[in-house]
């Protein structure tokens, strides 16, 4: 196995429940959002990360890249502690480690050019100028598959998948090695879903990146994907390869995320779809925190104890009191 | 604007684009056409009063055998002059002073309105940068003591404050006319914080920020080079807007006697003289000033409702 590029290590982020500042004076009830995750990925790999909504996965991505400060926990990136970088460390830091959002109609400033956008990482770098910069910019379209006519267009000019190129080059511009995929394909359309994940394989693996690959999406995670976390209110309860993950699913979440993949066949048998909501991240159930949605409740053990995550067969990481160690 | 110096042709193709669509909304709206044409005809008048002004406006003529100041419209003096509109108490020409007073008043207007952007926009900016924290309270708390005043009460205890005409601050001295746009910019900075901080608020929620954050950019950088050209609409919108309560504020504090001092030419001090000859039948004494400063405020008013129906995004695609 390759060396782990990157490794987060019982990362907590809570957030305060109440709003302002004087509202927290009197209401200091947190937000788990992020409740002791770690995880590793290695080198030129694909971690998807997968949850409902409210499952802290984006969350996750946004202390990855700095954009939130964590409660606790480390981030180690090559050999660096990413939440000890401060001013021009972090700065150099950031040229390689990028982020790719989900909404392009958010993510690109409505008053830029493509070319401005684009260029806008290599000018707060100081990276190249004149000449050599729009020779950067042509480049860097290329590689996200746009041609150097788009540089004088603005965003609400473009298609959603162009948008979604042009989020991808300026995020290639400073040339990182690694990439969060914030949901990069949930707001487009499903005929150009395909082309914007397989533009980022092959980006992949021509420029030998590393992604942490957001979704909620199954299908597009197992297409991408090497290996699979599954988030379930701020914690993972299952991590695996992701061949393995979608054949022989451990964790009672995992399996019902997988019955709930709709089948294109009207012939198969009816799917367990989970009942209920995510439970309220505030205050959430105690000992496992799916055991209110449970088709595999095991009763008292459940409600009290925490299960963790343990090493079963084959190296998949489970954390469920069905797969007690040794059992 | 930002200080983001573009190069390259096809920046300044694309800028034309905006500016063309800009155009083409604006454009549909016949009554901001109109507000914009009153508004060019302002303009005119008080960059030309110079040359448009027939006589000085503060030399005093002499009214003719039988006749006495004011007097009515096509009337001559002595020397056979004639005055178009008539002349004020002193027989000062009053087409002349009411040039010269439109120019004054836009020159207040305008100097008012940019210190109160520059004021107000810098305070939301920080303000909304800062959301949540006690910077930002202490801001806004501030913005809302000034907006619980009915704003010509407010300008009107600030004038009281620093003192009729010029006011010396250590080494600085301030001439009348600063004071009064000082005194206006004050009044009416906290509704430019109250914009600027919704628009900040409303943009760091977006990814854009996010993005600019990752690849590095200083807080200075992304309010300014990200966020203000964004807050630029509605700014706009708002200081034409404002530019006509500002007119009003302007006027009224010229009647009142706080304002602008004689003998220079003032629509709101024509105004106060003129109250004395309106039973007189003096009409075009009142007239003149009083309808110059109606057809201001009702021009930026009608620009203003335009170019937020133009730059507002959301009203510009219904459009489409």
């Amino acid at each position: 196995m390759a060396e782990a590029l990157l490794s987060v290590r019982d990362l907590v982020k809570h957030f305060p429940a109440a709003g302002d500042w004087f509202a927290q004076i009197f209401d200091r009830r947190v937000v788990r959002a992020v409740d002791g995750i770690s995880f590793e990925i290695e080198r030129g790999t694909t971690l998807g990360l997968v949850g409902e909504s409210g499952s802290g996965k984006t969350t996750t991505g946004r202390i990855i890249v700095r954009l939130i400060e964590p409660t606790g926990g480390e981030v180690v990136f090559d050999g660096i502690d990413l939440l000890k970088l401060k001013g021009r460390a972090l700065k150099a830091m950031r040229k390689r480690i990028q982020m790719i959002f989900q909404d392009p109609a958010s993510s690109l400033n409505p008053r830029k050019t493509v070319g401005q956008i684009v260029a806008e990482p290599l000018r707060v770098h100081g990276m190249v100028r004149g000449r050599a910069l729009e020779e950067r910019l042509v480049h860097t379209l290329e590689l996200a598959g746009l041609s150097a006519r788009f540089l004088n267009r603005y965003p609400h000019e473009l298609s959603g998948g162009q948008r979604q190129r042009v989020g991808i080059a300026r995020a290639l511009a400073v040339g990182p090695e690694f990439i969060v995929c914030d949901e990069p394909v949930t707001a487009l359309d499903v005929s150009i879903q395909a082309q914007i994940l397989n533009l980022l394989m092959d980006l992949q693996e021509e420029l030998s990146l590393t992604y942490l690959f957001i979704a909620h999406d199954l299908s597009v995670v197992r297409h991408v994907s090497d290996r699979v976390a599954v988030m379930y209110l701020g914690k993972i309860v299952e991590i695996w390869d992701v061949d393995a993950i979608f054949s022989a699913p451990k964790h009672p979440y995992t399996r019902a995320l997988l019955a709930a993949v709709p089948r294109p066949d009207p012939e198969a048998p009816p799917r367990k779809v989970l009942h209920g909501e995510i439970p309220s991240p505030i205050d959430p159930p105690p000992g496992c925190r799916f055991h209110p949605r449970c088709g595999r409740f095991l009763g008292e053990i459940c409600r009290e104890r925490e299960p963790s995550l343990v090493t079963v067969d084959g190296g998949v990481r489970v954390a469920c009191h069905l797969y007690r160690q040794g059992a | 604007m930002t200080r983001e110096i573009q190069r390259g042709e096809y920046e300044l193709g694309a800028h034309r684009t905006l500016l063309q669509e800009f155009w083409r909304n604006f454009r549909r709206n016949k009554l901001s056409l109109i507000g914009g044409v009153i508004v060019l005809f302002y303009a005119f008048l008080a960059v030309f009063a110079p040359l448009l002004a027939p006589y000085d406006p503060i030399e005093q003529f002499d009214a003719p055998r039988g006749m006495r100041n004011p007097m009515p419209p096509l009337s001559r003096d002595v020397d056979g002059r004639l005055f178009l509109l008539g002349t004020d108490k002193f027989g000062r020409d009053i087409l002349s002073r009411a040039i010269y007073g439109t120019r004054t008043l836009l020159q207040v207007a305008v100097g008012s309105i940019s210190i109160a952007m520059l004021i107000g926009i810098t305070m939301g900016a920080v303000a909304g940068y800062k959301a949540g924290t006690w910077v930002d309270e202490l801001l806004m708390r501030a913005v809302d003591i000034m907006l619980s005043f009915p704003s010509l009460v407010l300008a009107i205890a600030l004038v009281g404050a620093f003192g009729i005409g010029k006011i010396k601050i250590g080494p600085i001295v301030l001439s009348n006319i600063v004071k009064i746009m000082l005194v206006i910019a004050i009044t009416y900075s906290p509704r430019f914080a109250r914009v600027m901080r919704a628009v900040v608020l409303q943009e760091m929620a977006k990814d854009y920020v996010a993005a600019a954050k990752i690849s590095g950019a200083s807080s200075a950088r992304i309010l300014l080079a990200e966020i203000l050209p964004n807050a630029i609409p509605p700014i706009i919108v708002q200081a034409s807007l404002m530019m006509a309560t500002t007119v009003l504020t302007t006027s009224s504090l010229s009647f009142l006697g706080l304002g602008l001092q004689p003998p220079r030419p003032s629509l709101g001090l024509m105004l106060n003289e003129a109250r004395d000859f309106l039973f007189w039948g003096a009409w075009w004494y009142v007239v003149v000033p009083g309808g110059l400063i109606t057809l201001a405020i009702l021009g930026f008013n009608l620009l203003g409702d335009g170019l937020r129906d133009a730059l507002d995004p959301r009203q510009a695609r219904r459009r489409r």
